[in-house]
C-alpha cells in the first residue's frame, strides 16, 4: 500500500504541489488524473525518492520515503516518461545492469530477465543495441528495468504515450496482471479512457493538490454527468485547463 | 547494496559503453596515435633529404669567385659544401630559384683589398627558396665563412701581438642555484650530463596537461554525468537503491583508466623521440666506437627516461582524479551539454594559463610551498622535474597534497551527485 499525507513540493516561488493526500490499496489501480503541469510527475517523484518533500509524508509498503529511502526505492518500480536506454548496451544488458544495482545476481536475476524479456515480448531485439530502438521498443524496456526486481509497488507514468496500437494493449494488459497479482499500482495520465478501463479509484489532481477522489462512476455521478471526461472538465474548469499550459512552461523554468 | 558492488557493477558497465563506443574510442586514441606518427614521418621525409645532402655536400655557387681565392679554396675544402664558380652572367641569365644550387655566393671585387687594408670586406648571400634544407645549407655556410674569418682575425691579432684573448676582457661563467645532485632526477655520476630532462620536458608539459583536455577525461564525464540526463537514463540508476558514492566511483574510474591509457600511449610516442633525440646523435656521432659504449649509452637513456615517467605517474594519476572529480561535480549539477560546456571553457583557458604562469611567472626559487597549491602545484611540479630541480621533499609535498585534494574533489562530486537539487535539473 502507498500512504501520502498532505505532500507539498516547492521549485524556488513554483508551488508544483500544493497538498495531496491518498491511498493507493495493494490489488487495485489508483489512477491520478490531470492535465499537464498538475503535479502528477512531481509527485510520483517524491513518492521514487527522487525528490524531497518540503512537507507531508508518505510511506510505500509502510516504509517512510525520508527515512527508509532505500528499502523503498527495493519496494518500488516507476516507470518514468520519457526515459532513454544505454545506446551502447542491448535490451538484455540494460535490464541486468538495473537488476545488478537493486542487488539481484546470477541465476536468479538471468530468470527473471528471461521471464520479462517474454512477458514484454522483447525476443526479436532483446540481444540487438538499443541504438535505433523505435519508441515502442524503448518503453518496452524501460518498463522491464521499473519491474526487473519485481517490486509490489509500481508506478506508470504515462505509459502508453507515444505506442501504437498493439503496445498499447499489452501495457494495459501487464497493469491488469499486475492488479490480479495483488500488486499496488499507481497510474498517471491524462488519458480518460485508459483511467476509466484501468483504474479502481481515481484522483484528480489539479494545480497541485487533488481536487475530488473515487471510483470512475462515482466521479461522474457526483458532477451529474455519463463519464469520466466531462466529470474531469467540470472539476477542473474549461478556463483552467488551458491556464494549465502556461503554468507547466513556469515550472520547468523554475527547476 | 553496498558501495563496492555498486562500483563493480557501474565500471564495468561504463567500460563497456566505451569499448563499444567506436567514435569515441577513435577520437581518444587517434590523437595520440595519428599526431605523433604524422610528425615522425615530416622528420623522417625531412631527414632522409638532409642525411643525402650531408653525404653529398650542399651544393653553393660562388659569382666572381677569382676575387677571394683563400676563401674559395677554403670553402672548396669543406666537405659539407660542393662549390662551383660561376660568373654573374650565368647567375644573370638562370633565376637563382631554378638553380640547382642551394645558396649563392657574390664575392664583390675590392674583397682581397679591403682584407688586406684591415678592414672590413663585405660578402653576398642569397638562398635559392626558405625551405627547411636552403637552411641547413646557409648554416653550412656561414660556418665556414666564420672559420675562414677567425683564422683571418688570428692573422691580424698576431700582427699585433695580441691573441683571442685580448677581444674578450670580461669572461662570464653562469650556474643554476639548485644543486643538481639534489634533484629526483639527477645523473647517477656527478659532472655526467643529462638532457633527457630537458627534451622531455618541451614535449611532455603541456601534453601532460592538456591530453587530459583534448583527449583523456573531459568528454567521457560530460557523457556519463550530463549525458545521463540528456539521454533521460540518469532516473533510472536514481530510482534504485545503489551507493550514490559507489555510483560516483565507478563512472570516475571508467573515466580514470580512458585518461591513463590516452596519457600513457602520448608518452610511449614521448619516450621513443626522446630516445631518438637523445642517443641518435650519439650513435651518428660515434661511427665504428665500440658497441659496448653505445648499447650503454641506450641503456642510460632508457634509465632516465624510465625514472622520469615513474615520477611523472606519481604526479599525474592524483592530478586527473582532482580534474575528473571536479568536472564531475559541476557536470552532475549542470543542466544540459550548453551548460556544461560553459565550465568546460574556463577550464580549457585556466588550464594552460596556469601552465604558462608556471613558465613565466613562478621561479625555481619561489619556494616548496608552491607544489601544496591546488592544479598549479602539480604544474609546477611537472616543470621542475623536466628541469632538474624538483626535489625530493618538494615531490613528496605535491604528491601529498594533490592526493588529498583528490580526496576532496571526490568527496565534492560524491556530495553533488547525491543532491536533489543538482540531480534532477534538466531531467
Amino acid at each position: 500500500m502507498i500512504h501520502v499525507e498532505h505532500l507539498a513540493k516547492r521549485f524556488k516561488k513554483f508551488q508544483a504541489v500544493a497538498d495531496v493526500s491518498f491511498d493507493a490499496q495493494d490489488g487495485q489501480v489508483f489512477g491520478l488524473l490531470g492535465p499537464n503541469g498538475a503535479g502528477k510527475t512531481t509527485t510520483l517523484r517524491i513518492l521514487s525518492t527522487v525528490l524531497e518533500p518540503d512537507r507531508g509524508m508518505a510511506t510505500v509498503g509502510g516504509y517512510d520515503i525520508r527515512r527508509d529511502k532505500a528499502k523503498v526505492r527495493a519496494n518500488l518500480g516507476i516507470l518514468v516518461e520519457n526515459a532513454g536506454l544505454y545506446k551502447q548496451l542491448t535490451a538484455r544488458e540494460c535490464l541486468r545492469f538495473v537488476g545488478e544495482l537493486h542487488g539481484l545476481r546470477g541465476p536468479i536475476l538471468e530468470q527473471r530477465i528471461d521471464s520479462l524479456i517474454h512477458d514484454l515480448g522483447m525476443e526479436s531485439f532483446a540481444e540487438r543495441k538499443t541504438s535505433g530502438y523505435s519508441r515502442g521498443m524503448t518503453r518496452k524496456v524501460v518498463m522491464g528495468m521499473a519491474l526487473v526486481h519485481n517490486p509490489q509497488h509500481v508506478i506508470f507514468d504515462e505509459p502508453t504515450a507515444g505506442l501504437d496500437v498493439v503496445s498499447t494493449r499489452a501495457v494495459r494488459d501487464i497493469i491488469r496482471r499486475f492488479k490480479q497479482e495483488g500488486r499496488c499500482v499507481i497510474l498517471s495520465t491524462h488519458l480518460m479512457d485508459e483511467v476509466e478501463r484501468l483504474c479502481d479509484r481515481v484522483a484528480i489532481i489539479h494545480r497541485g493538490a487533488i481536487l475530488a477522489m473515487g471510483s470512475p462512476s462515482e466521479l461522474a455521478q457526483s458532477q451529474g454527468v455519463d463519464d469520466l471526461e466531462n466529470a474531469f472538465v467540470k472539476i477542473v474548469g474549461e478556463q483552467a485547463l488551458m491556464d494549465e499550459a502556461l503554468r507547466e512552461a513556469e515550472m520547468e523554468k523554475q527547476r | 547494496m553496498n558501495t563496492w558492488r555498486v562500483f563493480r557493477v557501474v565500471f564495468a558497465k561504463e567500460m563497456r559503453e566505451l569499448v563499444r563506443d567506436r567514435k569515441t574510442l577513435f577520437w581518444l586514441l587517434a590523437p595520440p596515435i595519428i599526431l605523433p606518427a604524422i610528425a615522425l614521418l615530416a622528420v623522417a621525409f625531412i631527414g632522409t633529404q638532409t642525411a643525402r645532402y650531408i653525404t653529398q655536400g650542399f651544393p653553393v655557387a660562388i659569382v666572381n669567385g677569382k676575387a677571394a681565392p683563400g676563401l674559395v679554396n677554403s670553402l672548396k675544402r669543406s666537405s659539407a659544401l660542393i662549390v662551383t664558380e660561376v660568373s654573374s652572367a650565368e647567375i644573370d641569365n638562370t633565376a637563382v630559384g631554378n638553380s640547382t644550387a642551394l645558396i649563392t655566393l657574390t664575392v664583390p671585387d675590392d674583397f682581397q683589398q679591403q682584407l688586406e687594408t684591415g678592414k672590413t670586406a663585405h660578402l653576398r648571400l642569397t638562398q635559392r627558396d626558405n625551405t627547411f634544407i636552403t637552411t641547413l645549407a646557409l648554416g653550412a655556410v656561414r660556418s665556414e665563412i666564420g672559420a675562414y674569418g677567425n683564422a683571418l682575425l688570428d692573422e691580424r691579432l698576431k700582427k699585433l701581438g695580441q691573441d683571442r684573448s685580448w677581444l674578450t676582457p670580461i669572461s662570464v661563467d653562469e650556474t643554476q642555484a639548485a644543486a643538481a645532485a639534489q634533484s629526483v632526477t639527477a645523473p647517477a655520476e656527478p659532472g655526467a650530463s643529462s638532457n633527457t630532462g630537458g627534451g622531455l620536458g618541451a614535449i611532455f608539459l603541456p601534453l601532460a596537461v592538456t591530453s587530459w583536455l583534448v583527449g583523456g577525461g573531459l568528454g567521457l564525464i560530460v557523457d556519463t554525468t550530463v549525458g545521463e540526463k540528456e539521454r533521460q537514463t540518469i532516473e533510472s540508476v536514481l530510482v534504485t537503491p545503489a551507493s550514490r558514492v559507489g555510483v560516483v566511483i565507478g563512472k570516475l574510474c571508467a573515466v580514470f583508466i580512458a585518461s591513463l591509457v590516452v596519457m600513457g600511449l602520448w608518452m610511449i610516442e614521448g619516450v621513443f623521440l626522446s630516445l631518438v633525440g637523445d642517443v641518435g646523435p650519439k650513435l651518428l656521432a660515434a661511427q665504428g666506437a665500440n658497441p659496448v659504449d653505445l648499447a650503454a649509452a641506450v641503456a642510460q637513456s632508457g634509465r632516465d627516461i624510465g625514472g622520469l615517467i615513474l615520477i611523472l605517474l606519481l604526479l599525474l594519476i592524483p592530478f586527473i582524479v582532482v580534474l575528473n572529480s571536479l568536472v564531475m561535480a559541476f557536470c552532475s549539477f549542470a543542466s544540459s551539454y550548453r551548460e556544461s560546456n560553459v565550465f568546460l571553457f574556463l577550464l580549457q583557458l585556466i588550464l594552460p594559463a596556469l601552465v604558462l604562469l608556471s613558465i613565466f611567472s613562478i621561479g625555481p626559487d619561489a619556494g616548496v610551498g608552491w607544489y601544496a597549491v591546488p592544479i598549479l602545484g602539480t604544474i609546477i611540479a611537472i616543470r621542475d622535474l623536466f628541469s632538474q630541480t624538483l626535489v625530493a621533499s618538494g615531490l613528496g609535498l605535491a604528491v601529498l597534497s594533490t592526493s588529498l585534494y583528490a580526496l576532496v574533489a571526490l568527496a565534492l562530486a560524491s556530495y553533488v551527485y547525491s543532491r536533489e537539487w543538482a540531480l534532477v535539473r534538466g531531467i
